[in-house]
C-alpha cells in the first residue's frame, strides 16, 4: 500500500473526524495501532462489578468504507482473538455481541460477517454498515454495549 | 495561534470542531455556532456538556480548560424532557448540553421508571414516536429548536439477535 488509496484516505479522514477524537478526548477510546488496513482501538468498559477496563478491538479495512470493517474482540499480548472466557459479561445483549461464533467477529449487523448472518442488517437497518458509515459510528455502538453493566450500577461516572 | 473548540448546538446534526483566535472570550464559541446553526448571536447561550447552568460570555477562552470539553450552544436555556415508557409517563428539566445518556440514566434509575438492574443495560432512548436508539452522547438540545422547549423520548430496548428487539 502506497497510503493513497481511497481506503487508506478514508480511514485517515475517520481517524481525523471530530467523532473520532472527541470519543478519544472523552476517554472513551483510544487508537493502539495502525498499519493499513489493520487498526487496533482499545474501548472502555464497566465490568458487572462496575469496575472500569478496557478491551481491544482489531479492524481489519480493505476495501473501507464500500466493505464492511471486519471486527474481532483482540487480545493485544498475544495478537490473537481474545479468549471467550476473557471477554466482558453482562447482558444479553453484550454476551450475543462478543459470543464465540463461525466468523468469530463482534455479532453486529455492522460487521462484514455478523451483518451477513441470519438477515442480521437487513432486519436492523439503522445498524447495518454502508459506505457513509465511519469508524466512530462502530466505536459509539461498541462503547455502548461494552459500559452498558454501568446502568445496573449507577456508576455512569466512569462510563 | 487558533484554540480548536468542540461543540454541539441547535441547528447542528453532529458534533464539530471550530477554532477560535487564542485571547478569545467565549461569546466568540457562541458567534461561530450561532451562525452554523441560523440563529442570532445574541440570543446564544453557552454550556459545557451536561451542565446545567451556562457559561459567562465574556470569560477569556482557555486551551486547557476547553480542549476536552464538548460546548453546546442552544436559545433555550432549559427542555422540558418527558419520556414514555409502558403506557407511563416522567418528566424533568435539564439543559439542552445533557447528553441522551444523562436522560437515559434518569429514565432508568430509582428516580425514573425504576428498571430491574438486570434489564437497565438493555435500553435505549428513542424520539417519541420512533424506534431508533439515539447515540447515547449526543446533546439533546440537537433535536430541538427554539422557541419549542419540550422534547418527547420513548424508553424502548436495545436489539438484539435473530431478528428481534428485546
Amino acid at each position: 500500500m502506497n497510503g493513497d488509496s481511497p481506503s487508506e484516505k478514508a480511514v485517515a479522514a475517520d481517524l481525523a473526524s471530530p467523532r473520532f477524537r472527541v470519543g478519544v478526548k472523552r476517554g472513551h477510546w483510544r487508537q493502539v495501532s495502525y498499519a493499513f488496513p489493520v487498526l487496533i482501538v482499545a474501548v472502555l468498559a464497566i465490568e458487572p462489578d462496575s469496575s472500569s477496563s478496557e478491551y481491544s478491538f482489531r479492524f481489519e479495512l480493505t476495501g473501507f468504507p464500500g466493505t464492511a470493517p471486519e471486527v474481532k474482540i483482540w487480545d493485544c499480548a498475544t495478537d490473537a482473538l481474545l479468549p471467550t472466557g476473557k471477554r466482558l459479561k453482562g447482558s444479553n445483549r453484550v454476551a450475543e455481541a462478543f459470543k464465540s461464533w463461525g466468523s468469530e467477529t463482534v455479532y453486529r449487523p455492522w460487521d462484514r460477517h455478523g451483518g451477513t448472518h441470519n438477515n442480521w442488517a437487513t432486519a436492523h437497518p439503522v445498524l447495518a454498515w454502508h459506505p457513509k458509515r465511519d469508524l466512530a459510528f462502530v466505536l459509539e455502538d461498541l462503547h455502548g454495549l461494552l459500559t452498558s453493566n454501568a446502568a445496573a450500577h449507577g456508576n455512569r461516572q466512569a462510563a | 495561534m487558533d484554540i480548536e473548540v468542540m461543540v454541539e448546538g441547535e441547528g447542528l446534526t453532529e458534533v464539530e470542531t471550530i477554532r477560535i483566535p487564542e485571547g478569545s472570550v467565549a461569546r466568540e464559541i457562541a458567534k461561530v455556532v450561532a451562525v452554523k446553526g441560523g440563529f442570532p448571536v445574541e440570543e446564544a447561550i453557552l454550556f459545557i456538556e451536561d451542565c446545567e447552568e451556562p457559561i459567562d460570555l465574556a470569560v477569556v477562552v482557555v486551551e486547557e480548560e476547553v480542549g476536552g470539553r464538548v460546548h453546546h450552544v442552544h436559545r433555550a436555556r432549559r427542555i422540558d424532557v418527558a419520556v414514555f415508557y409502558q403506557s407511563r409517563q416522567i418528566d424533568k428539566r435539564f439543559a439542552p448540553s445533557t447528553r441522551v445518556q444523562r436522560v437515559l440514566d434518569w429514565a432508568v434509575g430509582p428516580d425514573g421508571f425504576k428498571i430491574d438492574p438486570a434489564i437497565a443495560p438493555e435500553m435505549e432512548l428513542a424520539l417519541h414516536g420512533q424506534t431508533t436508539a439515539l447515540p447515547k452522547n449526543a446533546h439533546i438540545g440537537r433535536y430541538i429548536r427554539h422557541p419549542h422547549h419540550e422534547l418527547a423520548f420513548d424508553l424502548i430496548r436495545g436489539i438484539v439477535p435473530n431478528g428481534a428487539s428485546l
